[in-house]
């Protein structure tokens, strides 16, 4: 056998096993672990808001409650109400989030609570609605939050009521601090309208 | 430095050559020859002719350059004989639709194609894929910022265009606006589009267009060798750099590139785009190793790294949000200084692939067999409470393999080729983003057969081609109630694809071609099943799993003329019908969710007609002035009320004029140029369709100057480059954050490249 007849072989064998090597590797390159973990735990969404307002001197309750438990798809949210709101009272207003699709359900409003200087909540009265909402709280700069609040009725009227809170808006913006969130910015992290709110 | 000397042998060796374009065989006045172990150096006569006499024998490296020609390095051994040399330049590649391809793995001979090569590359340095591509007429690029574009073809765009990097098609999360390809452009030497819907040859669902990307052969050349490119932009204080070296060896040729950008804030006229930052990093790796002359073996293995930032401003919660973002003059969370921090919302994407090739050649026939896998990962992050600030909203994993095998047989007069791919993906959402999936894992198997025939006879080429494949979901859908079990939905497409081509040359410089074609594409995974929120378009986006593949019958022709080599005319007219068209329609009802009501839109089907035109015109008046003109014109239009469909390019018009400076220093070139782009504002969109009226026309200025020069016997390259340059306030209908800010303003660049 010539000598280059053996290289020749040599280069062959070479190259086929180089050839299986590099093609095996390929797709071995990025087999993964198996995944069977699916745990796709929805922990931002918070699907429920609750505003309760107490009356200060007789002590009722008003419970307006928006509830969403599937999140943005599926079926329409819930927004059941207890109680009535009375004419010329002053009510103590509380706000609470929950995450209730997850078990037990995340009290979302401690967070808020704790994160007070990127977050700000708006009451906005439209209609004829005799209501007037007062910031309750302040965040560690000393203005706005509104997760509690005061909120005075007037006379008997009906109207919507819609409550916004903002991820990251500027406090300082025109107007912020009076409640109205057109200057605001942000993200809108809730935006529920209350529609046709009584007051007897 | 190589041994050329050989005191026995005499010098009094003649080279010779003749510089020509490949095209019409013409010979090349004003090129220029370099030999690099010598000093000396020629231009060529009138004729394309050089000459130098009294060498010696031994190897040389040769340099032919020639002003608005891609450049050309040679590595050969000079014998002790007089030698003729001819040499075949690209004359203004990017300019004339390729007809003839060379190489054997295209088989897309009679597709409308345009080819961008390293040189003209170095220009448009630290550039994305999407805005690079602009380059070309009759493409667009839809953007989110100055980071983040993708490519968009005769008006089509996202799943309909296939990105191929080296044959392969990208895996990558192409859906939405909102998400660009993950590659970098500058790790590749030759980038061409394909506008046919004919590339029989390639798998996928690339119903609009393909774009390549792919490495320049290595030259056989045992020295090393390569590029060096530093750039920075005024706009954003972006810094790029790209080195790119080579080396032929006995066991293998080898090529590898390395790139990286930082970038800052943009800035528009009269405000900063905060948070519109980018970090990438990319690098590869291409091994060549030819045994003998028949068979050769390939592997390219590459890696992609970015992070991407998205303007703050743009960042929203709910349609209220995005209303009161529409009517402001800076947008929301604009800081009144520069930074290079990139804060969400931004993206983190990486890819990797390697690609494995062994290709056999005989006289007449050609086989190749290809094996590739890629991992895509995709991190979404949006501003959300501290609890889940360094966790991404969307975090998706991409895993793809492609197997293929490829043979093409030439005969005297009758060429065909056939192949088959295999491809499987498979999709996983990466759990701990603390948000319900958009997209639901799958899985996805997709074989396909082609088959393509080439005939020649006379001045006429025909050629037909045909491909079947199968595409097979299988999506793993999970219900926001945890107690529901997950179900799986399984999916089955077939597609045909079929073209016919003609291209006739009646006359030197002048050929036609006409094309016309089948192709269809099957719906994708966001198409059957993306649900929830798409927050960034504050739209809910459905689904719809009752999707059919949609088909594309084009018929495109091209008419070129070069009566000189100093006069191109090239005219373009297309003409698409595309049946059961998918796209998303906003439906007339609004969801109620804990974030306010929010549009719904949802996939459908109508029949549309696509029909444009792409024109170019250059001219060189004597050799030292050029004047190139470009305008395309597209409208994707309803069929039942003729309306234009949200999200078509608006018309454009592009003119440039170039000069070459007198040599300043002999071996040197320098070129001076001013463009100017008018795009006019798109008409005819349906109101209801779009938040916000497509943006009035606006008229941009560019300016360029650009210098070849020796220094330290190296050869460097100067670039300034001038975008926008009277600063213009402008907002482009195709980039999403046209609702939220105004383009970018002036930017000036400067390119260094230093080539050894």
């Amino acid at each position: 056998m010539k000598s280059s007849e053996i290289i020749f072989m040599k280069n062959n064998f070479f190259q086929n096993k180089l050839f299986i090597l590099i093609a095996l590797s390929t797709v071995l390159l990025f087999q993964t672990a198996c995944h069977d973990d699916h745990n796709h735990d929805e922990g931002e969404l918070i699907t429920t808001l609750q505003y309760t307002l107490i009356d200060t001197i007789h002590k009722d309750t008003v419970i307006y409650t928006f509830r969403d438990l599937d999140g943005e798809g599926g079926n329409a949210p819930e927004l059941p109400v207890t109680g009535i709101l009375k004419s010329n009272q002053l009510y103590l207003g509380e706000i609470r989030l929950l995450n209730e699709s997850v078990n037990p359900p995340e009290d979302i409003g401690k967070e808020v609570a704790a994160e007070n200087l990127a977050h700000q909540f708006f009451y906005l009265v439209s209609g004829s609605l005799n209501l007037q909402v007062f910031y309750a709280d302040k965040d560690d700069n000393n203005q706005r939050l509104g997760l509690k609040t005061t909120v005075l009725t007037g006379a008997a009227s009906k109207g919507n009521l819609r409550i916004i809170l903002r991820h990251n808006p500027n406090k300082n913006a025109p107007d912020v601090n009076l409640g109205n969130p057109a200057n605001a910015g942000g993200e809108t992290d809730i935006d529920v309208t209350f529609e046709d709110v009584p007051i007897l | 430095m190589p041994s050329f000397i050989s005191g026995a042998q005499s010098c009094k060796i003649s080279l010779s050559g003749r510089i020509s374009d490949p095209h019409d065989d013409l010979g090349l006045q004003f090129g220029q020859v370099y030999i690099e172990e010598t000093g000396a150096y020629r231009k060529t006569d009138s004729a394309g002719f050089f000459r130098f006499e009294n060498m010696c024998p031994g190897w040389y490296h040769l340099y032919i350059s020639h002003p608005g020609c891609v450049s050309s390095r040679l590595y050969f051994q000079l014998g002790n004989r007089d030698t003729v040399l001819s040499i075949l330049l690209e004359h203004h590649a990017h300019l004339l639709q390729t007809v003839d391809v060379q190489g054997v793995r295209t088989g897309h001979q009679s597709s409308t194609q345009n080819s961008l090569r390293i040189q003209e590359l170095t220009n448009l340095t630290a550039k994305p894929l999407g805005l690079l591509l602009e380059e070309f007429n009759g493409v667009n690029s839809i953007k989110n910022g100055g980071n983040i574009s993708k490519p968009v073809i005769h008006g089509m765009s996202g799943n309909r265009i296939g990105i191929l990097t080296q044959g392969v098609q990208l895996a990558s999360q192409q859906w939405g606006a909102d998400h660009a390809p993950e590659i970098d452009p500058f790790g590749s030497q030759i980038i061409t589009v394909i506008k046919g819907a004919d590339a029989v040859a390639y798998g996928g669902n690339h119903l609009g267009g393909i774009v390549l990307l792919d490495q320049e052969k290595i030259n056989h050349d045992p020295h090393l060798h390569g590029s060096h490119v530093l750039s920075y932009q005024s706009n954003g204080n972006v810094l790029s750099w790209n080195s790119r070296i080579e080396k032929s060896s006995r066991l293998f040729d080898w090529r590898t590139s390395f790139s990286s950008k930082i970038g800052g804030d943009l800035r528009s006229p009269s405000y900063y785009l905060s948070n519109t930052g980018i970090r990438e990093y990319s690098g590869n790796l291409y091994l060549y190793r030819a045994k003998g002359s028949s068979l050769v073996l390939k592997n390219f293995f590459s890696l992609y790294h970015a992070q991407l930032g998205v303007l703050r401003g743009s960042h929203i919660g709910n349609l209220t949000d995005l209303e009161d973002a529409i009517g402001r003059a800076v947008p929301f969370f604009t800081k009144p200084d520069f930074s290079y921090r990139i804060e969400s919302p931004s993206q983190v994407v990486s890819h990797i692939f390697n690609k494995f090739t062994r290709q056999k050649q005989t006289e007449t026939s050609f086989s190749e067999f290809n094996i590739s896998a890629q991992l895509n990962r995709r991190q979404e992050f949006d501003v959300r409470r501290v609890r889940f600030q360094d966790a991404p909203a969307l975090d998706l994993l991409l895993q793809s393999w492609l197997l293929e095998y490829k043979y093409k047989k030439t005969e005297k007069k009758l060429e065909w080729q056939a192949g088959t791919q295999h491809k499987v993906n498979y999709n996983y959402n990466v759990p701990g983003s603390s948000s319900f999936p958009l997209i639901p894992d799958y899985f996805l198997f997709n074989p396909g057969l082609f088959g393509q025939l080439k005939l020649r006879s006379g001045s006429w080429t025909y050629e037909a081609g045909t491909r079947y494949e199968v595409n097979y979901f299988s999506a793993n859908l999970i219900s926001r109630n945890a107690l529901e079990p997950s179900q799986t939905k399984n999916h089955l497409f077939h597609v045909f694809n079929s073209v016919f081509g003609a291209m006739v040359s009646p006359a030197k410089g002048w050929s036609m071609k006409i094309q016309t074609g089948v192709a269809g594409r099957s719906p994708e995974m966001n198409e059957l099943y993306s649900n929830g929120l798409h927050q960034s378009v504050a739209g809910i986006e459905e689904g719809n799993k009752n999707l059919n593949p949609e088909y594309s019958f084009k018929t495109l022709f091209t008419h070129s003329l070069n009566p000189t080599e100093s006069w191109t005319f090239e005219l373009t007219p297309y003409f698409q019908y595309i049946r059961d068209y998918i796209y998303l329609e906003p439906q007339n009802t609004y969801r109620l969710t804990i974030r306010g009501a929010f549009p719904v839109f949802s996939y459908r089907q109508t029949d549309v007609w696509v029909y444009g035109l792409d024109l170019t015109h250059r001219l060189e008046l004597g050799h030292d002035w050029q004047w190139i003109s470009r305008l395309s014109y597209v409208n994707i239009m309803r069929r039942d009320d003729g309306s234009t469909l949200v999200g078509t390019p608006a018309p454009q018009i592009f003119n440039s004029i170039s000069y070459h400076l007198p040599a300043f220093k002999k071996n040197t070139h320098s070129k001076i140029s001013i463009n100017g782009r008018y795009v006019f504002e798109r008409t005819n969109v349906a109101d209801s369709t779009d938040f916000l009226d497509p943006p009035p026309a606006y008229f941009l200025m560019g300016a360029e100057f650009q210098s070849d020069f020796k220094f330290f016997h190296k050869r460097f390259q100067f670039i300034l480059r001038g975008e926008n340059l009277f600063n213009r306030t402008y907002r482009e209908y195709l980039n999403r954050l046209r609702y939220f800010a105004d383009e970018t303003g002036t930017n000036l660049g400067v390119v260094l490249k230093m080539e050894m």
